[in-house]
Formats: C-alpha cells, structure tokens, sequence
C-alpha cells in the first residue's frame, strides 16, 4: 500500500516563497498528474517527495511512513529524469542494474530483475548497447528500467517526454499507461502538457505560482474548472473568453462554437457576428480564428469549411456548455 | 562539370597550404629532438659537428649514463614524484572542483576566488617561502619536501569546476535515488563523465613536474635525490659541460613524456566522441 500525504508542504530559497501551504492525498496505485506552466514549483515538489530537496514545513507520508527524514534511496520511489540521466559509460544492463549493485544484490538476482524490466520495455536485444547508441524513445525505455527493477511503491516522472517528437510522444505515452496497468503502482507525473494530463491521469492536480489551483478527475476539470486559469489551461485549443460591460466572462470552447449557418439545433444559444483573420485547416477539422469586437476567438469547424479571409461570419455559442466566471475569473 | 572541378582544385589548394605549413610546424619543433638523439649516439670530439647521422656511432654515452651516473636514481625519483603528484593534483582537484560546482555553501564563492587567486602568483614568488617552510619543517632533501608544493593546483581546481559544471545534476540525482552516498557518486559517476578534462589535467601535470627545474634545484642537495632536469643540470660544470652526457639523458627521459601522451590522449579523443552525442 502506498498512499501518498503531503500535508502544508512549504518550500522557500532563501526568503523566496515557491510553495505556500500546500496539502494532496494521493491514493494506493492511483496515476496522479500535477500540471501547471512553467516555473510554477511542479518539479520541486517532485523532488521533495523524491528527497532530494529539503521541505521547509510540513509532512510528507509514503504508505505509513513519514518520509520527512529520510534519505531518498530509503523512500522506496524511483524516478525518471526529463533528460533520462543515463550513465553514457555504462551499458544498457550496466544503467539499469546500476541501483541494484550499489544495493549489493546477488549477481543472479540482478541478472532477473534486469531482464524481467528489459522484457516489459522490449530492451533484451539493446542491453549491450550505451546510451549513445539509442534513440530517444529507447533512451527512455531504459530510464524507465532503471526504475522498474527498484520495485517502488511509488514512481516519479518529471516531463519524461518533453524530449521526444510529437509521435514518437503518443507512443510513449501509451507505453507509460501499459506500464502502470502492468506494475500497479503509485504514479505521480509531472508535465506541462495538458494532452498528458488527459490521457494519463486518474485525478489532475493544477498549479499555479506553487498554490493547487484544482483536483479532480481529467472530465472535471474540463466540465467544470473552478477558474479562468483551470478553463484556459485544460482543453486545445484554450477555451474562448468573452467579457461583457458588468466584467461577467463567458467561457465557450472552440468546439461548442458553430458557424451559424451550418450549426445543430441546440437549446440555449447566441449568435454573434465577427471578421475570420486565419484558418488553418488540419484535415478532419479547420480552426478558425475570428475577431469579434476586439476579442479573438477561436473555432473549430469542420474540416469540408473553406472561407475567405477577411469575410464577415456569423457564430453560433453553444451557450448551454458556456461557463461563467467573475471579474476575479472565479467560477459563477 | 567545370565548376565540380574548380572545387576540387580549391581543396586541393588549401590542402597544400595546410601541410606545408604543418610541415614547417614539425621540422622546427623536431630539428632539436633530432640533433639530441643524434648526439647521443656521438662520441665527445664528433658533439659540434652538424652531421645527423654519427660517423662512429656509439651506445657508450648511454652504458656511462646508467652505469657510473646517478641517472637511474634521478630517472626513479623523477618518476616516484610525477606520479605521485600527477595522482594527488586528479584526486584532490577533481574533489574541490566539484564540491565548488555541486554544492552550495556558505563561503564558496570566496573559497573559489582564493584559490583562483593563488594562479597570479609566479612560483618564483613562491620559492623562498616554501624554501623556509621546508626548513623549519626539516623537508630539505625529502621526497615530501620535492612534492608539497605541487599536491594540489589552483588551475586544476578551476579546470575540472568549469567541467563539472557541464554535467547535469540529474545524473547525481539519479544514483542518489539508487542509493550511493555522495564519495561513490563523485567517484562512479561524476568523474568518469569528466575523463577528457582528467587526461588533460594529467598530462600538464606529469610533464609540468617531469621538467620541473627550479623548486627540485632548491630543496634537493644530496645529488641521489636530484630529479632528471637537476641532474642533467649538474652535468654541466663550472670548467667543461659534458654536452654528449646531457644529450643521452635528455634522450632517455624524453620517452615517458611521449609514453604519458601516448596513453593518455585516447581517452581526451574518445572524451570529446561521448561528450559529443551525450543527448
Ligand atoms: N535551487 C533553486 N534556488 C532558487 N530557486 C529555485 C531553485 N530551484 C528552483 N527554483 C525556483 O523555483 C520555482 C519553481 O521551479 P520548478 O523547477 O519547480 O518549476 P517547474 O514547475 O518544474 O517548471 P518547468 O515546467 O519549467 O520545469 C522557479 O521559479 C525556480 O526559479
Ligand atoms: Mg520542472
């Protein structure tokens, strides 16, 4: 059992605040995902769970354990590196038995633990190889080994696919999401890619200048974002914001925006009128970028729409998927 | 067609320029490592004719040198105190270097600004106070008293701190995860990820106290403790200079020089190839 506590966790350089007050439970085998943009302390709170940076208040629990104290290798998590941080003068089987040795395993044991990891990552033909002579998804295959034959309770990733290309990233990501089926483990993944936070994660924890901003499941957040900033980060393209005279926002997804001459029937709707500047089509849709009284806005339209530049549309708002938020971009 | 051939000729051109240059490069540096092995071989009334090739050539400088010279002695003790040194400067370098790069503390930066500092000091500056604390130490004379000065260099700090600053902290991260306390992760990660800079380091250093002159001349009085370079010096007398004797121990204590190298630059060339695709 490994649930994770962290409770009023607060973390200062010097006298720079980067965390406040922050607390999250975190389920046994649960898949967590803490989002955020950058510089907003993801990372140092993965480490301070890792122990490789001192909390400056607070409580951190792995399974029954207060973990404030300890060192990292006691803390029964493993990590994967954004950079994977493989050794470049160790093989394959060196990197990833690297852990094991220092433990001082028996040869024989690290020998099975090592190709048990290789056979679940389809590393057993690369294990000779150095990490020079890999390619980027392999490289992370390997670092993902490294963690896997530690058997944790909990495994940490930081951005560990910010380094690949777009495709090679959706493969990665499905691997990651086999892994956890596979292993059944605590997982807390820190990204800056919304489309990771979706796929992946049982609940999504938000951040935002080191405060959470929301929890909750990936359907949650992009039903129901306590606010602008949750509503902006979750959802591609971000969700659309128009403010009326009394600073009342609507927020409206591009997806529940139509051209008003081809749209559904739909209960509760509002049409405006606004000038297309772009449209890029990608295939099975076109993103239309309109102007309306100052505001742009953003629309994804069928991908059979092709519209001049520059021509005045008519736009239909699903107004019953809008959402509301006050002139402190809370929810309403 | 045409064009591809005036391309070539372009190539061909700036090769040319290259190797003469390059050879012009190696005929004066080895014109003087020719002439010593070749007056090594020559007897004393044949040593300031010009000719390269001996007309009589010889081996008996070299059975005079090993057998009534203390050069063996000088060879040994230059070597012992390289080594020794060489060993010294990689280990305790590398140590601070990295400490100063990896660790934050409270009075680095003026921890590292001394130590830089100790690089615009000439040893000629630094010969009468080491002289006197040799004295008051009873280190004249003395192995110890060869060595001291250069077990750890400020330069070799700095070189291996700026190294260590190209290594990612994640690596150290890495094997603190995997449970090495922080000497094994200076000792199995970090410093093979900076082998280029230690073969470097090494090389200046063994040769720098291979040649050393001045400091060995000083503290040494006793001919058996003399390195290579205070021995070859003393062949050269207040009446006559035994240039033929000079010659062959140059010749001989030349080949270690050219061994280190030879050995060592490998791992600078395989460095540079691993640093390069590191990704
Ligand atoms: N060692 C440090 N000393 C001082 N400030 C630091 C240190 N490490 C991080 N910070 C600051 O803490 C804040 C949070 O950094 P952190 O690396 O956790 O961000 P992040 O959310 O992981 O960002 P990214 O998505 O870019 O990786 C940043 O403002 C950063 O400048
Ligand atoms: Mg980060």
């Amino acid at each position: 059992m490994a649930q994770v506590s962290l409770k009023n966790i607060k973390k200062s350089y010097d006298k720079t605040e980067i965390i406040g007050d922050l607390s999250v439970e975190i389920e046994d085998k649960e898949f967590v995902v803490l989002v955020g943009p950058s510089g907003c302390g993801k990372s140092t709170l993965l480490r301070m769970i890792a122990g490789l940076e001192d909390i400056t208040a607070g409580k951190i629990t792995i399974g029954e354990r207060v973990v404030n104290n300890m060192q990292p290798k006691d803390r029964n998590i493993a990590m994967v590196f954004q950079n994977y941080a493989l050794y470049p003068h160790m093989t394959v089987y060196k990197n990833i038995s690297f852990g094991l040795r220092a433990a001082k395993l028996s040869k024989a044991d690290i020998k099975k633990k090592v190709n048990e990891a290789a056979e679940i990552l389809e590393l057993t033909d690369l294990l000779d190889r150095k990490p020079a002579q890999l390619s980027g998804g392999q490289r992370q295959r390997v670092s993902m080994g490294r963690a896997i034959v530690r058997d944790p309770q909990v495994f940490l990733f930081d951005e560990p696919l910010s380094n690949l290309d777009a495709k090679l990233r959706a493969t990665m990501r499905a691997e990651i999401k086999k892994l956890h089926q596979t292993v059944k483990t605590t997982i807390i993944y820190v990204t800056h890619d919304q489309v990771e936070a979706m796929t992946l994660a049982d609940r999504i924890v938000i951040l935002k200048d080191g405060e959470i901003q929301q929890i909750g499941t990936p359907m949650d957040l992009y039903n129901k974002p306590v606010n602008k900033f949750v509503a902006s980060f979750i959802g591609s393209p971000e969700m659309n914001f128009i403010t009326n005279a009394d600073g009342i926002t609507l927020g409206i997804r591009p997806e529940d925006i139509y051209l008003a001459d081809n749209a559904p029937t739909l209960e509760k709707t509002r049409t405006i009128a606004a000038t297309l500047i772009l449209q890029e089509p990608m295939g099975a849709e076109t993103l239309l970028t309109a102007d309306y009284d100052g505001t742009t806005i953003t629309v994804k339209a069928p991908g059979t729409v092709n519209l001049a530049v520059g021509q005045a549309i008519r736009l239909l708002l699903n107004v019953g998927n809008g959402h509301l938020f006050d002139k402190e971009g809370i929810r309403v | 067609m045409a064009e591809q051939k005036i391309y070539k000729k372009a190539i061909s051109v700036k090769k040319t320029v290259i190797w003469t240059m390059l050879a012009i490069g190696a005929i004066a540096m080895l014109t003087p490592i020719i002439f010593m092995f070749s007056a090594s071989f020559k007897y004393s009334d044949e040593i300031f004719n010009l000719n390269i090739i001996p007309s009589e050539p010889t081996l008996s400088n070299y059975i005079y040198l090993f057998e009534e010279t203390t050069f063996f002695k000088w060879l040994i003790n230059s070597f012992i105190i390289s080594t020794v040194v060489t060993f010294s400067v990689l280990f305790f370098d590398a140590l601070i270097g990295y400490t100063l790069c990896k660790f934050k503390f409270k009075g680095r930066k003026i921890v590292f600004i001394a130590i830089l500092s100790t690089l615009m000091i000439p040893t000629e500056m630094l010969v009468i106070p080491w002289y006197v604390l040799s004295n008051n130490l009873g280190l004249i004379d003395s192995y110890f008293g060869l060595m001291f000065p250069g077990l750890m260099s400020g330069f070799g700090v700095f070189l291996m701190k700026q190294f260590f600053e190209g290594v990612p902290d994640d690596f150290l991260d890495a094997a603190r995860i995997d449970g090495l306390n922080e000497f094994q992760i200076f000792i199995e990660v970090a410093l093979p990820l900076v082998m280029p800079a230690l073969s470097a380091l090494a090389i200046f250093t063994f040769l720098g106290n291979w040649t050393a002159f001045l400091w060995p001349m000083i503290v040494t009085t006793s001919a058996d403790l003399y390195t290579i370079p205070v021995g070859l010096a003393s062949f050269s007398g207040e009446f006559q200079t035994e240039w033929e004797m000079i010659m062959t121990g140059a010749a001989v204590a030349s080949l270690p020089t050219l061994l280190v190298f030879l050995l060592l630059q490998r791992f600078i060339i395989r460095g540079v190839i691993l640093g390069g695709l590191k990704g």
